[in-house]
């Protein structure tokens, strides 16, 4: 079956309303459309990250993301989906993933994009690290990304 | 051989990919054995389980032999976006 996600790993800044408004075009037998951004977010704490840097394996990691992808169009009638991820450095603001479903109704449109953002943050083929201005450190999925992964399996 | 690096494992390494990996090693685990006394920074996260061995883009077991691949990966833990 012919995959009907875009999925694109960028390695600059891109521009989520440009890509929220592309999505939508050709889409009118669509009933209910949800986007989903994700940016970096400013930490109200001592030490705060000021980026997150990315590193990827760009064919195993784009792999990674297809797979997420496949399985929630077999899950969901999805009439298109897009992935956008961001890789390399990314500022504090900075989108790092846009995820949008396109279905004819919305319970389904909101699912798949909820299930999509949740293996996105543990199952991707990323290593991320936190830079906090002259120092950094590696991070790994929290306890909570795992245990919103774990909703979907029933 | 040439054996690529990612996240932690590179910058422990300083460098993505290493040269002089000697191309006689058979198996992933030969390997590892082989960078662990190469490169000591490396021992602590190669003995992690979360540490694994890809070969042509695949995760695989330690115990796959090396010889048919044409890119050998170390990897450690993902951490996801």
């Amino acid at each position: 079956m012919t995959r009907r996600t875009i999925i694109e790993l960028s390695a600059q800044p891109f521009d989520a309303d440009a890509i929220a408004a592309a999505f939508r075009q050709g889409i009118e037998e669509a009933g209910a459309v949800v986007t989903f951004l994700g940016q970096v977010s400013r930490e109200e704490v001592d030490n705060p990250v000021t980026a997150l840097h990315l590193d990827h394996k760009p064919e195993a990691t784009l792999a990674s993301i297809e797979r997420i992808a496949d399985n929630a169009e077999a899950r969901w009638p999805l009439i298109k989906s897009c992935i956008i991820h961001r890789v390399g450095t990314v500022q504090i603001g900075q989108p790092i993933v846009f995820v949008g479903c396109a279905a004819r109704h919305r319970r389904d449109a909101f699912e798949a994009a909820d299930y999509l953002m949740d293996f996105l943050k543990s199952d991707v083929l990323l290593w991320k690290k936190e830079i906090r201005g002259e120092t950094a450190d590696w991070i790994e999925p929290r306890q909570q990304d795992y245990t919103d992964k774990k909703r979907w399996e029933s | 051989m040439r054996v690529s690096f990612f996240g932690r494992l590179a910058d422990l390494l300083g460098s993505r990919t290493l040269d002089d990996a000697p191309d006689d090693l058979t198996t992933g685990a030969d390997l590892r054995d082989w960078l662990a006394q190469a490169h000591p920074q490396l021992r602590d996260p190669l003995a992690h389980s979360g540490t694994r061995l890809m070969l042509d883009n695949e995760i695989t077991d330690w115990h796959m032999p090396l010889r048919e691949a044409e890119d050998i990966a170390i990897i450690p833990i993902v951490s996801g976006g």
